[in-house]
């Protein structure tokens, strides 16, 4: 066969077209890298130096090289009358006391279990006090993100502030949210409402479903919402959640306006902040 | 002279005044063609995939630019000067807002909402509604910039309201800009501005359209249901800088859209790999070379009920790409 | 008869070339540059007689069998781009001051990871390309998985003797959607942030182990600062091993049980019918790797994915809508989403609400997708070896059931997106998430019902011509499910 036929022909000539742009294209790359770059452009003949290979080699395939059906025979995994599994352990029956030494020998891995979890263990402090507990103390005033106390003049009605306790701005668990509504439209217990003096609210920002900061805030409905999963939280009620995935309250932090107008706490939450836990209410 | 923009009219929407800083917004929807026209490229790759495409772009694109036709319609020419902020009040606002602005079970009191929430509404095409419960979005301005003036100024004066706040974004802090607005706005508005749900059917807007008037008049006076903020003169011009920063943000890596997210990457890797399962229906493409040697084989076996080709039912295990390839 | 079953071993000692393919006439007289090359190796190795069996190997023709090669090409883009990554990614969760190119945000106070990955995006000549590549190569290789997951499931490739495969298989994509959460981590970006805050918070659900599973993970009370450099050992190192090791056992065994194959061109359960390995698959596999790797590189370069730059550096006290993983997560973030509201404390222990979706559900779905080989074995008390694979329509009840599955991922994965969808469709999220919560019951009920009969129609309609030899009656109504969810009459092809 040296005179391949027309179809050939042409598919040699597509194939030795791809393949080449596909160089052309590298090579261009090259130029455009050294050029100092542009990503979109580097993408682009990127893909047109791979695409030209790939499609040179499936045309080829397809093409030029023989694609007529084979047929392999295929066998079972096991010949069903193979005793192979039989034999293996039969060699080991002819062992004696064979349940007590496998006992044994299961007894030894638990032990060796054991002790390989001491490294586990120490991948993390055991789990004390301080899910239950936050950096907020009785007087601590509450600052902002740069670490200076913020004023209720701060915060218009309406108005929504992140405040941190004082010493520890950024704080994970400590980070409370400072609400100011009108005049008479809280809902709170009674000795709750002591906490909130003049529509000034402190809930934690903490989400009680899965942990993420409950930074949205519908000031018209007074309503909190997590971006997470969209619990949602009734800022005039206790901060109760009345959407979503959330089952708890945010804990409310006492607190007190000072003479100055800085916001003082009164001790910590009421509550344990975040994501709930086997024994949370132990706290 | 001031017309309205038919519903059909998409670019209109996207009209707004000359603010009163000068600082008028391009007409958003030209960049955001710019940055489309790569995806919409690529798209074309894959044909008829262009069509689911384009049209989840045009349903992001519908309701980031949809309108509220406004109530009403009040002859500017008929009224005095004197009395137009009034006139035009109580023509269009007062049946929601009461006749003095203290509110009627359809609409808020707004005695104090002040020049700067007035001009915020009116300015943004939010306000009038188009009934009382439709939500407050942005829209073709209802108003002329004279009328809109004169009725700014007459709601200023009901009550103890703020000023509409000058906003200078040359030479701000963009930097303090971005802390204030990681820390106060992204929760909502999202990381770039590109707005979000925020429960109770409200939509936090994009901000590819706010100037930075607008962003300091919505930061100081909260429009509903947007909380109160109390930053200084310089903290909004920070923070508009930012804002402006936002909208043309650097996209090194190619285009984007500011409601960009993990949501629209999944669902263009979606569309990726339908492009590969085309590749692989191509290079999985047989040419026989020699015809079908082992039809004969087929006749018998027991599953198949007509000769061996490649259009027997038996083969046919559906495609998923709808059978192009 | 087809050359395959030609003997193999009849070749004379001194052979040492690759046999070629196709009449002999087609070869030329004198050796060629590929035959001296391989016959220097094949004198001093003594391979080539061994490699000429391996290479005669059958490989079934449909495009369907490419799917899985697609995930294997795109894991292996995700182990070049990525080693290419950890050139230059820090995996240090300490603070350092920011000084880049990027003006917002020099001067800040970054994490020394995410100060890194700044630099590979803005400073790193190319950098950004191969950080793309890398990202959207993860998305489409869970596609890829995917659908190569439901070729196997829905044509009962699964079956004995393959349950071993199957099991790795699953395992695989475990391990594949470990790495996909880590890498999602690394960046220590807002969203990688908030991710972890969610998983911290799912870990800590556990009843009785959970304060301890949460706290040996991350090194303590979450945020740690050393949770990165652990996560970048679980992204680099032990899952990419576990990953590599799990592949090539896959293909180990695919190779020693041979393919399935769908019936048609004198396919049986005792044989194989195909192309060979060498050169028909060779070709087509390499050509599909280029392929792969020039589409996703087309994508990666022009649409931009993951900008850290604007997301801003995670700080536990920034949250930010929308907040969504990357889609493959969808579903367990989605499953979060329409959990409900409910910690029952029973006997002094608090069952948190993210224990029964972000733990219990996962659980039994992936049990129940993992089993079911099992299951199905011991349903239809069918222990028989199959290499020949089942048309989706031959058997209602997996079809049915595995649609259902389909049908609870897909109602999942979208509620994982719940506040995108709530903008899009201009509806309250609540909405939105009730709408779901009800999908989640009714979806899959109610696509078992309809595939289970869609599929017993057509497969009554092929039993029937089969018995009377003539062309089927199309089914009387066939009804097919629209996007919306309601339902049309179809009309059947023939």
């Amino acid at each position: 066969m040296n005179h391949p036929s027309p179809d050939t022909r042409r598919a040699e000539r597509r194939i030795a077209l791809s393949f080449g742009v596909s160089m052309v294209s590298g090579f261009a790359l090259l130029g455009v890298y050294l050029a100092g770059g542009q990503t979109q452009v580097e993408a682009v003949l990127l893909a047109i130096s791979l695409g030209g290979i790939g499609a040179g080699i499936i045309v080829w395939s397809q093409r030029l090289l023989p694609n007529d059906l084979h047929v392999e025979p295929r066998h079972p995994a096991a010949d069903p009358a193979s005793t192979a599994v039989r034999d293996i352990v039969a060699e080991e029956r002819a062992i004696t006391r064979r349940s007590l030494l496998i006992r044994a020998l299961g007894g030894a891995f638990a032990g060796l279990a054991a002790a390989l979890a001491i490294p586990v263990l120490s991948l993390g402090p055991a789990p004390g006090r301080s899910l239950f507990q936050t950096p907020w103390r009785r007087g601590l005033r509450m600052v902002g993100l740069d670490g200076q106390p913020i004023k209720a003049s701060d915060v218009p009605v309406g108005g929504i502030v992140t405040g941190f306790p004082e010493g520890v701005p950024g704080s994970a668990d400590g980070q409370t949210l400072l609400i100011r509504v009108g005049p008479g439209l809280l809902r709170l217990a009674a000795d709750r409402m002591a906490w909130a003096p003049d529509g000034y609210v402190a809930y934690s920002k903490l989400c009680t479903h899965a942990g993420c900061p409950v930074g949205l805030y519908r000031s018209v409905e007074h309503r909190l919402i997590c971006p997470c999963h969209q619990s949602t939280f009734d800022v005039l009620d206790g901060a109760q959640p009345v959407f979503g995935p959330a089952s708890r309250p945010l804990p409310q932090l006492p607190i007190r306006i000072e003479a100055d107008g800085t916001i003082v706490a009164l001790g910590d939450f009421t509550d344990t902040v975040g994501p709930g836990f086997w024994n949370m209410h132990d706290g | 002279m001031f017309r309205l923009a038919s519903q059909t009219d998409p670019d209109m929407h996207d009209r707004l005044p000359a603010s009163s800083t000068g600082n008028a917004p391009a007409p958003a929807s030209a960049p955001a063609q710019r940055r489309a026209a790569p995806v919409r490229r690529l798209l074309a790759v894959y044909g008829a995939l262009l069509l689911v495409g384009g049209l989840a772009l045009g349903a992001v694109a519908g309701v980031v630019s949809a309108a509220t036709t406004p109530l009403g319609h009040v002859d500017g020419q008929a009224v005095t000067e004197a009395g137009r902020g009034a006139d035009l009040f109580l023509t269009s606002c007062a049946a929601c807002h009461g006749v003095q602005g203290a509110g009627t079970a359809n609409g808020p009191d707004i005695r104090n909402a002040g020049a700067a929430l007035a001009d915020f509404m009116l300015r943004t095409g939010r306000m009038p509604l188009a009934n009382p419960g439709a939500p407050a979005q942005r829209g073709t301005p209802y108003f002329s910039n004279a009328d809109r003036q004169a009725l700014v100024a007459y709601v200023a004066s009901l009550g103890n309201g703020p000023a509409i706040p000058n906003v200078v974004t040359s030479g701000a802090d963009v930097r303090a800009g971005w802390d204030l607005f990681t820390a106060n706005c992204a929760a909502c508005h999202g990381p770039a501005g590109g707005g979000g749900a925020v429960g109770g059917g409200f939509v936090a807007p994009a901000l590819n359209k706010a100037d930075a008037t607008t962003v300091g008049e919505a930061v100081i006076t909260g429009p509903a249901p947007m909380p109160r903020f109390s930053f200084s003169p310089d903290q909004l011009d920070s923070l508009a800088a930012y804002v402006a920063f936002l909208r043309d943000a650097p996209h090194p890596g190619g285009a984007t859209s500011p409601e960009v997210g993990p949501v629209t990457e999944g669902f263009i890797a979606g569309v990726t790999l339908l492009g590969l399962l085309l590749v692989a229906r191509w290079v999985g493409v047989r040419r026989d070379t020699a015809g079908d040697p082992l039809a004969e084989e087929a006749a018998g076996d027991p599953h198949r009920t007509g000769a061996g080709t490649a259009s027997d039912p038996a083969d046919d295990q559906g495609d998923p790409t709808g059978g192009r390839g | 008869m087809a050359e395959g079953e030609r003997p193999v071993d009849g070749a004379r000692p001194g052979d040492a070339a690759m046999p070629a393919e196709g009449p002999a006439s087609d070869l030329p007289e004198r050796r060629t540059e590929l035959e001296r090359v391989l016959g220097w190796f094949d004198t001093r190795l003594g391979l080539a007689s061994t490699v000429r069996v391996a290479m005669r190997k059958v490989f079934p023709d449909h495009w369907s069998f490419l799917l899985g090669e697609i995930a294997l090409f795109a894991f292996i883009i995700l182990v070049a781009t990525g080693t290419y990554l950890t050139l230059f990614y820090t995996p240090d969760g300490r603070q350092v001051t920011y000084q880049g190119p990027y003006t917002i945000l020099q001067g800040a106070s970054v994490s020394a990871a995410y100060a890194s990955v700044m630099r590979l995006s803005f400073e790193v000549e190319a950098g950004l390309l191969m950080r793309q590549v890398h990202h959207w190569t993860a998305l489409v290789f869970f596609g890829a998985i995917a659908v190569h997951l439901a070729r196997v499931f829905f044509t009962g490739a699964f079956r004995k003797p393959r349950e071993v495969n199957y099991l790795v298989g699953i395992g695989l994509l475990l391990m594949a959607l470990g790495e996909g959460i880590t890498g999602y981590s690394l960046p220590d970006d807002l969203l990688s942030g908030t991710g972890l805050r969610i998983i911290d918070s799912v870990m800590l659900s556990v009843p009785f182990i959970g304060p301890w599973l949460a706290s040996l993970f991350f090194g303590g009370e979450f945020p740690t600062v050393g949770i990165l450099s652990r996560l970048f050992v679980f992204h680099v190192m032990l899952l990419p091993g576990l990953l590599i090791g799990g592949v090539a056992t896959h293909l180990a065994i695919l190779w020693l049980q041979k393919h399935t194959q769908y019936r048609g061109h004198g396919a049986r359960e005792d044989n194989v019918v195909g192309l060979p390995f060498w050169p028909g698959q060779v070709f087509r596999s390499t050509g599909l790797f280029f392929l792969t790797a020039a589409v996703i590189t087309l994508v990666a370069g022009l649409i931009q994915i993951n900008p850290v730059w604007l997301y801003g550096p995670y700080v536990p006290y920034v949250a930010t809508v929308p907040a969504q993983p990357d889609w493959y997560v969808g579903w367990l973030e989605g499953a979060l989403r329409l959990g409900l509201p409910i910690e029952p404390t029973i006997l002094g222990v608090t069952i948190p609400s993210p224990f029964v979706p972000g733990v219990l559900i996962p659980g039994i779905l992936v049990g129940a997708l993992a089993l079911w080989p099992f299951l199905e074995a011991r349903l239809t008390h069918d222990h028989a070896e199959h290499n020949l694979l089942d048309p989706p329509w031959r058997t209602p009840i997996r079809t049915a059931t595995g649609a259902a599955g389909v049908a609870v991922f897909l109602v999942l994965t979208l509620a994982g997106g719940n506040d995108v969808l709530a903008v899009m469709l201009d509806l309250p999220v609540e909405t939105v998430t009730m709408i779901f919560r009800f999908l989640l019951v009714l979806a899959p009920v109610v696509t078992w019902l309809v595939v289970y009969r869609m599929a017993r129609d057509v497969r009554d309609g092929h039993e029937r011509r089969a018995r009377t030899g003539t062309k089927p009656e199309p089914p009387a109504v066939l009804l097919v499910r629209g996007p919306g969810g309601g339902f049309r009459d179809a009309e059947q092809e023939p």
